[in-house]
Formats: structure tokens, C-alpha cells, sequence
């Protein structure tokens, strides 16, 4: 039976990814996600300058998934870019090097100064508020996120994942201008939303930001969808992302058209032994159903 | 999830630093912690001072969010989640040293009523750097508890550091030893501990975020383990060459030396 998947031109022993933000903050952590079993891992987002990120409660605890609003806490470039090089030098397994910028042109410099670490792949994080334009996230628009597609590929010759947000209109048209301008792959979904929870006590939102990103089991429905109108769309490889906790979790968003899937707040109830969780449930299930690659699973739903 | 909690009753233990019993009864570990939030202000952890009855959080006045702690009275709220932490105190020894540095003491406080209760000899050894940061601890416990106090200054005590306590004490039957406090403290305690090989467990303070082991804001070089998940108590061989003792990293992640 083999596991073994491919995102661009590049081998994954398995299909699971540490997702962006979540444990991958250090070197040593990305390497304990990847010693964990994990086939890839991503970075936390490094942008442009050091940031706190959000006061605390940044996280809150819901029975379907979590609220976050961490706030893209970042020590600065420099001090990323160091982690990144640590972590690309010490792991065996390939490194996604998440980033943002906050205009167009930010985030071309950016992807040029993370390519120095030279990882594996790196990722665009669109999903974060664009601040010139109307403060939607770039990836609200289909035109911003080609441009910012393309100002990156003219940057740096290191395949490029884009990833997206799910809470647009069309996340078709979307996709279909990320890989028109040369992304390599895409990732989807970053958080929906954003939510609210309100303290009925205190009568406070709970988030000093007030709102966050949902995650986990309850959007996973929105995941599947969006994977599956995405790889009906494009021909450039998915990692399907959200929700993703155990191996049936994986073979859904495989159906759907995912060729490799993030995991991320699934780290919380399962710990980093999640990867390891997964890719036994995903063995438990194809050697049940005589399913000898993933090949045979990958889009499956698409009939 | 946050819940808000009452306030139950506060007591001063010295100009820095004030207990507060929380209306409140749970199940947890010593060692453990749980997020406290001043809705409007920020969230921070805290161990547990007392886990028999209604919890204590015993605090030191340190910054913005514990200043305004101090301000907080009986009947106030304040919103409550957790517990939290894998990495808890465990008893293995027949006579156990507990080390703490000022209010380092709280969470080794429901230890030594687990050990006591268990037939267990305690020492405490309780330092400060003068007779004023000390925390009264005589009544709290008791006749059965050996207690050695130590001040820099010799206000109070023995002149030194609780570590120095702790190399005079280790020829008595010592044979596991627990402690909390300032970073430089602790790394002295860790090497006199591995030195005579003496099973220890130490509290690991670094900022959290999450405090549910999903952002990784706590990991510790190069291990990897995650103060607020695997933590935030730790045994001595799960220390010895990481950055404990060396750097921690601040808010944004960035290192900052110790
Ligand atoms: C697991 C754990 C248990 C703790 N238990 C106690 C306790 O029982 N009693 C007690 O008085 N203190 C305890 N602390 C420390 C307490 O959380 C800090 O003193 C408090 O957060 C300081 O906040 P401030 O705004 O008053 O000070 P600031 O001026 O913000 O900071 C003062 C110091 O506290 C640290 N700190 C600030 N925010 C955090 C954070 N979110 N997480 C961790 N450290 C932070 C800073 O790095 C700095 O060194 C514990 C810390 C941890 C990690
Ligand atoms: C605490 C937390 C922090 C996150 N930070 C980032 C980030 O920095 N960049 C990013 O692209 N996505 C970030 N995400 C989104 C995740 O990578 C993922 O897309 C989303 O959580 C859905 O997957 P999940 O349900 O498996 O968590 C974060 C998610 C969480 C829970």
C-alpha cells in the first residue's frame, strides 16, 4: 500500500501537512511535527515586521472547533528567516515556508527574502485584511490575488502555494486567476469567517479582537465543498485544508480532490501524535476497501 | 470554555502579593494552571495555590494585568478556563524537598498537602530576596513541614539562595525534589539535583497564548515540548540541554536572552 503523494514536483511520504499557525512558530517545533509523522509542515506566517500579535484570550475553545484571532505574532524577518533556515537545514521532510505582505509589492519582497532559506515551497497567506483596499482580504478578490500571484512568482523561482480563504462568493474564479498567473498549488481553506462568542456574563466578546477565524470539525463541510469546486476547476494539485482529524476525515477531502491534506486544530484534542493517527485510520480504511495508492482516491467524488 | 467565577475572598500575604479564593471546585493536578481573564484587559496563567476546596491563586504584583488583580475584592468576577497541563507534580519520593522562589511557592503549595496526606516527610525551602517578598507559609503548613527560609540580604532566614538551602539539606534523606521560581534559581536547583541524582521536577514559565497546546507560542528549543500542553511542569532530564536557563521568547516570538 502506498501513501505517497505529490504536490508540484515534490514527494510527500504521506498526505498529511502541519498546517500554517498552528505549533510551527520555531524550528524545533516544525521538527517535532515532522518527527511526529506529519509528511510536510508549514511555517506560522512570517510578514514584514515583528508583531505581538492580539492580547490574549486569543483562542476560544467552542465544542466544534476553535475562534482564533492570535493576530499574526511574528518576531520580525530576520529572526523568521533564521527558524526557517534552521528548520529547512534539520528537517527531512519538505518545509513550507507560510508569508504575508501586507500590498502587492510587499508581499513580491517577501517571498524573495524567505526564498534566501531556500524551503521546499512557499506559501502566500491571501487571507489576511488587505489595508489599501477596503480592507477586504486579498484573497476577496480575484483580481488581487492573481496580482499578488504573479508579483510573487516574478520573485522567486521556489514553487508557490496559494492559499485561500473560504469566505468569498466564488472561490472558483478565484482559483482559476491564482493558477492562470503560475501558482503551483493551492491550499484551502485558511479559517471562515470571521465568528464571534460572546460572555453572556460579563457580556464581553471573549477575543480582545472580538472576532476570529473558525476552525476544526465544523467547517470541515465548507472544506470539502471548496476543495471539491477548486480541483473542478484547475489542474494545479489542492491541499485540502480544514477540520481534517482522522484518516476518514482525510479520505473525504482526498474524494473531494485533495491530493495532500492540513492538519491543524486537530492538534489540539489529539496532540502532535495526530499525524500518526491519521495515516494509520487513512491504511486502516484503504487496505478495508482495496485501495492500493491514493491515486485511486484523489477526486474520486468528481465521477 | 471562559466561565466567570466569583471571588470568594482575598488575603494579603505581603505588600506584592495577595491570594484569591475562587468560587469555584475542580478536579486537577498540582502543578497545573488555568487561564484568568480580565474581560476588556487580557488573559494570563496561573497555578493553583490550594486544590482541596475552593481553589487559591495566590498572585505577585508584576505588570498591567496582575496590578489590576490586586485592585479586584470578594464578589468580584473574574473569567475562569481550564485546567490545563499534561506535565504535573508527582509524588515519588519518601522525603520530598519543595524549593520556591518567592511567589514561586503557590502551586507547590496542593503538592505538599498531597504529600502530607500521604504519609510523606516534606521541606519546604522558601527564598526571597528579603524578609519583605517572603510569603507567610508557617500556618499554611503546619507542624509537619520542615521549613527553611532564606533571604539575599539576610533579613530573614538564612543569608543565600533557597538552591544553597538545597545543597545543606540533600544530606538529610532528600529523594525528590520539586521547586518553582525565578529561571536563574531553578537552573541552580536543576544542576545540584542531576549532580546528586536526585529526581526532580521543575515549573517552566514562558508566555502563553493559546494555553491549549495548538500555537506553539510556549515551545521550548529543541526539544519541542510545549510548556502549556506537555508542562508546565517538567522532570530535570527533560531539560538538560534546552534553552532553560539560556533565552526564552517574548510575545512576538522573538528570543530574548535570561
Ligand atoms: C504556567 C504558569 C503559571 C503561573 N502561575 C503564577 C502564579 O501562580 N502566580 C503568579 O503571580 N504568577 C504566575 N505566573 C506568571 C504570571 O502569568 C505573570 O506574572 C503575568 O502574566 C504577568 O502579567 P502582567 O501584565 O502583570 O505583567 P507584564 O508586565 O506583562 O509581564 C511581566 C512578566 O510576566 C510574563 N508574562 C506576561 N504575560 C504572560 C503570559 N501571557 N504568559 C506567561 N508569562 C507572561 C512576562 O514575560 C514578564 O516576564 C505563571 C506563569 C505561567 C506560565
Ligand atoms: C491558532 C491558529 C493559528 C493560525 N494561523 C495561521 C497563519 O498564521 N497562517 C495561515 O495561513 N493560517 C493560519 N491558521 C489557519 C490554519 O492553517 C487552517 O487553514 C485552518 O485552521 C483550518 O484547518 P483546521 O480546521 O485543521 O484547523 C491558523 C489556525 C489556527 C487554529
Amino acid at each position: 500500500m502506498k501513501l505517497t503523494t505529490k504536490l508540484a514536483k515534490i514527494k510527500l511520504d504521506n498526505p498529511t501537512i502541519l498546517a500554517s499557525g498552528v505549533l510551527g512558530v520555531t524550528a524545533a517545533a516544525l521538527n517535532r511535527a515532522s518527527k511526529s509523522g506529519a509528511g510536510a509542515v508549514t511555517t506560522k506566517s512570517i510578514g514584514p515586521q515583528r508583531r505581538e500579535g492580539h492580547d490574549n484570550p486569543v483562542v476560544v475553545e467552542l465544542d466544534c472547533g476553535l475562534l482564533n484571532a492570535v493576530g499574526l505574532s511574528c518576531p520580525g524577518p530576520e529572526e523568521s528567516l533564521r527558524e526557517l533556515t534552521k528548520a529547512v537545514k534539520s528537517i527531512d521532510k519538505p518545509v513550507i515556508a507560510s508569508f504575508y505582505g501586507k500590498s502587492i509589492l510587499e508581499f513580491g519582497h517577501m517571498a524573495e527574502f524567505i526564498s534566501k532559506a531556500k524551503p521546499d515551497f512557499i506559501e502566500a497567506n491571501i487571507s489576511c485584511p488587505n489595508v489599501g483596499e477596503f480592507g477586504l482580504p486579498f484573497g476577496c478578490s480575484a483580481k488581487t490575488a492573481g496580482k499578488i500571484t504573479k508579483a510573487v512568482k516574478n520573485s522567486t523561482d521556489i514553487p508557490l502555494i496559494v492559499k485561500l480563504t473560504p469566505n468569498v462568493v466564488d472561490i472558483r474564479a478565484i482559483a482559476i486567476e491564482v493558477e492562470k498567473n503560475g501558482a503551483d498549488v493551492i491550499c484551502a481553506i485558511n479559517t471562515v469567517g470571521p465568528g464571534m462568542k460572546i460572555d453572556v456574563t460579563s457580556g464581553y466578546p471573549i477575543l480582545s479582537n472580538k472576532t476570529g477565524g473558525l476552525s476544526g470539525e465544523c467547517i470541515k463541510p465548507i472544506a470539502v465543498r471548496c476543495v471539491y469546486e477548486i480541483s473542478e476547476s484547475v489542474d494545479i494539485p489542492v491541499i485540502g485544508v480544514g477540520g481534517v482529524s482522522s484518516g476518514i476525515d482525510a479520505v473525504e477531502m482526498l474524494m473531494a480532490g485533495a491530493a495532500a491534506v492540513g492538519v491543524g486544530t486537530a492538534v489540539w484534542h489529539h496532540g502532535v501524535d495526530v499525524f500518526q493517527k491519521i495515516t494509520g485510520e487513512l491504511m486502516d480504511f484503504m487496505s478495508e476497501n482495496n485501495y492500493s495508492s491514493l491515486d485511486e482516491i484523489i477526486g474520486r467524488s468528481h465521477g | 470554555m471562559i466561565e466567570m467565577v466569583k471571588i470568594a475572598g482575598v488575603r494579603e500575604e505581603n505588600p506584592t502579593v495577595k491570594t484569591f479564593t475562587l468560587d469555584k471546585q475542580i478536579d486537577a493536578r498540582p502543578g497545573q494552571f488555568c487561564m484568568l481573564w480580565i474581560p476588556g484587559l487580557d488573559e494570563k496563567p496561573f497555578g493553583f495555590a490550594k486544590l482541596n476546596g475552593n481553589i487559591e491563586i495566590m498572585v505577585r504584583s508584576v505588570g498591567s494585568y496582575t496590578r489590576e488583580m490586586m485592585s479586584l475584592d470578594e464578589g468580584d468576577l473574574i473569567g475562569f478556563r481550564g485546567p490545563y497541563g499534561d506535565g504535573q507534580f508527582k509524588l515519588k519520593g519518601k522525603h520530598i524537598c519543595v524549593v520556591s522562589g518567592g511567589v514561586g511557592i503557590a502551586p507547590l503549595l496542593p503538592l505538599v498537602d498531597e504529600a502530607l496526606a500521604d504519609g510523606r516527610g516534606v521541606s519546604v525551602i522558601h527564598g526571597a530576596k528579603t524578609k519583605q517578598e517572603l510569603i507567610p507559609l508557617e500556618k499554611r503548613l503546619g507542624d509537619d513541614v520542615s521549613l527553611t527560609l532564606t533571604t539575599d540580604d539576610g533579613s530573614c532566614g538564612m543569608e543565600g539562595t533557597a538552591c544553597d538551602a538545597l545543597r545543606e539539606l540533600l544530606d538529610g534523606g532528600v529523594d525528590q525534589i520539586c521547586a518553582c521560581g525565578p529561571e536563574p534559581m531553578m537552573k541552580s536547583v536543576l544542576d545540584v539535583a542531576l549532580d546528586a541524582k536526585i529526581y526532580c521536577q521543575l515549573t517552566l514559565e514562558r508566555y502563553l497564548k493559546c494555553g491549549i497546546g495548538v500555537c506553539g507560542h510556549c515551545s521550548i528549543d529543541e526539544s519541542a515540548l510545549m510548556v502549556c500542553r506537555d508542562g508546565p511542569v517538567f522532570e530535570a532530564k527533560q531539560l538538560v540541554k534546552s534553552e532553560f536557563g539560556r533565552y526564552k521568547r517574548d510575545k512576538s516570538g522573538a528570543i530574548i536572552d535570561l
